[in-house]
This record gives C-alpha cells, structure tokens and sequence, in this order.
C-alpha cells in the first residue's frame, strides 16, 4: 500500500517537474519574443527618423529625442535578454536576438555621433538606416519564430 | 453678435480642449498597432462624455453648485467619500501624466531631458492658476490646442488608401497585426477609460459655477459639449489615423510622444512639427491646469472649504494648498524616474475602474427634482444614462483582469 502511495506520489512530482519545465520554457519563449518584437519595433521608428531627417523633414530636437529613446529602449532589451535564463533551443535564438539587438544599439549610437557632428554625412546616416531595417526584420522573423514554437 | 462670439469660443475652446496626453498617447499607440478597428470605442466614449459633462453642467447651472457639494449632501458621506477617494487618486495620476506630457512636449522642442523639465512645468501649471484669470486659462489653452487640427490635414496630406483605412473601421484586429483579442480589449478599455476621463467632468461642473451659469446658460452649454467635444474627438480620430497611415504598415509600435509626430514630419516636415509640439504643450498644459484645479475642486467641495478662482487664494487658501499638494506629489512621482507614457497608459486603465463610482452619483443627483427642480433629466437621458452605466461597470470590471492577462498590453 505505502509503495502504491509513493509510486503515484512520485509520478505525481515528475509530472509537476515536467509540468514547470515546460511552462518556464513557455515563459522565457514569450518574454524572449517579446523583447525581440520591441528590439524590432524600436530600431524601425529609428529607421524611420534617419529617414525623415536625410529628407529635411526633421527638427533636430526631435531626431536627438528619436534616437536617445530608441538608444535607451534598445539597451534596457538587451538587458532583459542577456539576464534571461534559456537553455538548449532558446538558449540558441536569445544569442542571436542579443547579438541583433547590439547591433542595433551599435547603428543608433553611431547615428547620434554621426548627426551630432558639424558636416553630417548623408551617405552614412543612409547606410545606418538600412541597417537598422535589416536588424528590424530579423528581430521580427526571431519574434515570429518563437511564437510558433 | 457678442452671443454668437461666446457660442464659438466656447465650441473651440471644447475642440482644443478636448484632448490630452491619454488620448495623445492612447490614440496613437491604438492606431499603430489596431490600426481604426478600435475607432468605435472613440465614438462609444465620446457619447459618454458628452451626456455625463451636460448633465453635470447642468447640475450646476440649475442648483448654483458644484457636482461633489450635492453628492456628498444627497448621498451621505460613506458613498462621497468613495467617490471622492476615487476621483482623487485618479487625478493624482492623470495630473503626473500631464506633467509628464508637457515635459516630454518640451523635450521635442528643445532635445533637454524631461527629467529637467518637470519641476519648470509643475511650477508654470501652479503660476498661472495662481496668477491668471479662469476664463483666461480656458480659453487661451483650448484655442493653442486647435494646433493638434495638423493631424486632421496631415491624414489628407498622406495619401491614404481610404477604402484600407475605412475597411479598418468595420474590422475586429486588423490583418496587418498579430495582436491577441485580450490586448485588443485591454486597449478597448484604456481608450474608453481616456476618453472619460473623470477629471473632464468635475472641471466642467465646477467651471459652470466659476463663471456663473444660470438655467439660461443652459443652450450654451450644450452647444459647447455636443458640438465641440465630438469635433475635438475627431482630432483624437486623426492622431490614430496618421499613425495607422504611417507606422502600422511599418511595424513600429508607438510607445514614446515623439512617434506620435513622425507622420506630421512625414506630412509636412519641420513646419508641421512646430504646430504639432505646439499643439501638445497646450493641450498638456491645458489639461494640466484643468486636473490640478479639479483636484482642489473635489477636496475643497468634498470638505465644505471655500473654493474657487473666483474668490481671491487668500479667501480659499485650503483649495489653493489642495492643488499645490497635488502638484507637488505628481512632481514626485515623476522624479522617482518613471516613464511618464507608461504613466498615462495606466492612468487612463484606473480612470476606467473608476468610472462607475464618479459616473453613478451624477446621474442620481441630475435625477433629483430637490436640486434640480423642472430640469431633471428627461427619460431618453436617463435610458442612455443607465446603458452607459452599464457598459461603464462592464469596462470597470474588465479592466485588471485584462491588465494582468496582457500584462498592461505589452
């Protein structure tokens, strides 16, 4: 009878275990998404700033203001990702999220250098833009990625 | 003529008037990422406003006093109190999302941080309603306010696919996006919660009494809420349209002031965008002045104290004292380091839980024949009333439910 008790007892902690291990996988696989998703979001509306200033439809109060909100937006990701826990498959995928989100941080930076300087350079600001539209659309694809998982 | 000038400026004043920095932000943030499908919950909360704002107005101009006195004469204390507690702590937020609002408006205008610019702005807010006349006040911020119009020409100006915009309005979660029927709710709420934002109604009752309405004001006053609050939502309208325009197709999911004007720079580049932060300093200052003196009005109503911009601040020191308080701890909440979007994203979340405790206690009052004599309301009011209270309860119910399942729509 007690080994009865212990069987279904144990059987009952391995399926919690399990239970648990899916569940916080399913949880770092949404927050993993998530911030991958805002990552995307934020480097596009920098892409969108960078554009509308080469076309001189931008105030320069506003392109700075763009561009130090989607810098401090992108770190405060890359800081969720690198401090999250993700093993095996995620573990894989939150490199390359945090990798793409530096990127990123990396093309911001170097646009508020670039913007900040006395002869701004079109053709570098171009490139930065494009960049940070590619970084975007990886970002997305790793979100979407993660959702159908 | 000089009644026919009144009429208009008080239907511009209601236009420029009508939005602040939650339906700023709301509108956008909803348009960038549901593009209009959420269009109806604009004109549903607009319906909202319009009969809760007319009908404490008329409180007012029939009984010669204020909502919250009557509340708390005709419905005792205990249910006053809640009503004031709920009120207040809403302000309390609505007013730190204000500040915020003007502070990150002035950081458009001159790139320095809006960590700078809170204490400038709560001490300008508490300036000029210790210095400037009400009627000034009013009407000075609700016509700069007019500037926001930028957004209703920009949605002409960006060529849109009008039968894709307009298709949107009779959609649930637009195609372009792959948000969950929980967030598209939770949104739903927040927008409703925006649009009747408590605050709007006290300063409306107690603005009639300020300028001392009588039951022939009364056409006036409706013309100026019936007419303008629906053409000062339609501006609330434009601000989800320009960014369904430009950013839904972009994947960019507004969650900063400065998103909400890259259409405008878009549109019509670096002379758009003046208008355009012109046009949030004023309705963010405008409703910053509207949320301090609301606060002051509900405590120094509730509690029996003098009150009022009428009376001299020596003759009504605790209302005064009251909204200096209050601007104090909305200043200290900002410097705690919070970001003032997410603040205006919760602000106008709670402004929906409260609403049945503000909403309810008006319709029982503009009911009474004690206070209001032949202009109780009519039974067409009333039946609106009550299916508004309904749909009010409903949204306040659903609002933390949706809150935590979304996790506040992330």
């Amino acid at each position: 009878m007690i080994f009865r008790r212990l069987a279904i007892a144990a059987v009952c902690a391995v399926l919690a275990a399990g239970l648990a291990g899916c569940s916080a996988d399913a949880s770092a696989r949404s927050a993993l998404s998530q911030s991958a998703g805002t990552a995307a979001s934020t480097a596009r509306s920098a892409g969108l700033v960078l554009g509308l200033d080469q076309g001189d439809r931008l105030l320069p109060s506003v392109m700075d203001t763009g561009l130090s909100d989607a810098a401090d937006r992108l770190a405060t990701e890359a800081q969720a990702v690198a401090t999250m826990t993700a093993t095996g498959g995620i573990g894989a995928s939150r490199d390359r999220i945090l990798a793409d989100i530096r990127d990123a941080q990396d093309e911001v930076a170097s646009a508020q250098r670039v913007s900040a300087a006395a002869n701004t350079s079109a053709a570098a600001l171009d490139r930065q833009r494009r960049t940070l539209d590619r970084l975007a659309q990886q970002l997305d694809a790793a979100a979407k990625r993660l959702e159908q998982q | 003529m000089k009644g026919l000038f009144a009429v208009a400026l008080g239907v511009l004043t209601a236009i420029g008037g009508f939005v602040d920095i939650g339906d700023l932000v709301t509108s956008s943030v909803v348009g960038s990422r549901f593009g209009l499908t959420l269009a109806w919950v604009l004109v549903l909360g607009t319906v909202g406003i319009c009969l809760f704002a007319q009908m404490s107005g008329r409180v007012a101009a029939v009984s010669g006093r204020a909502t919250f006195e009557i509340i708390r004469e005709r419905l005792g204390a205990r249910l006053a109190v809640a009503n004031l507690s709920a009120s207040f702590l809403i302000n309390l937020l609505t007013l730190t999302a204000e500040i915020g609002g003007i502070a990150l408006a002035m950081q458009l205008a001159s790139s320095i941080s809006p960590g700078l610019w809170f204490p400038v702005a709560a001490f300008a807010v508490w300036i000029v309603i210790w210095r400037v006349r009400f009627s000034i006040l009013e009407n000075v911020t609700g016509l700069l306010g007019l500037a926001l119009v930028v957004f209703a020409v920009a949605v002409f100006f960006l060529h849109p696919d009008w039968s894709a915009l307009g298709s949107q309005l009779l959609q649930q979660p637009s195609p372009h996006t792959d948000e969950s029927p929980a967030t598209y709710w939770y949104y739903a709420v927040a927008l409703f919660g925006a649009a009747m934002t408590p605050y709007e109604v006290f300063f409306f009752s107690s603005g009639a009494i300020e300028e001392k309405w009588k039951p022939k004001d009364l056409a006036q006053s409706r013309v100026n809420v019936l007419v303008g609050f629906p053409l000062g939502a339609i501006l609330s309208l434009s601000i989800a349209a320009c960014a369904a325009i430009v950013l839904l197709p972009k994947g960019i999911a507004v969650t900063s002031l400065y998103e909400t004007a890259l259409p405008i720079a878009q549109a019509f580049g670096k002379i758009g965008l003046i208008v355009a932060i012109l046009g949030f300093v004023a309705a963010t200052f405008g409703a910053s002045l509207e949320v301090t003196l609301s606060s002051g009005y509900t405590l120094a109503q509730f509690f029996g104290w003098p009150w009022g911009k009428f009376r001299r601040p020596a003759h009504a020191s605790r209302f005064h004292a009251a909204m200096i308080l209050s601007l104090v701890v909305a200043l200290g909440i900002l410097l705690t380091g919070v970001d003032p979007v997410q603040v205006t994203e919760i602000s106008v979340v709670f402004s929906a839980i409260a609403l049945p405790l503000t909403y309810l206690p008006i319709l029982i009052v503009a009911n009474d024949p004690k206070y209001m004599g032949d202009h109780v309301n009519g039974r067409v009011t009333n039946v609106v009333g009550l299916i508004f209270l309904g749909i009010i309860l409903v949204a306040s119910i659903a609002a933390i439910p949706l809150m935590i399942v979304t996790g506040a729509g992330a």
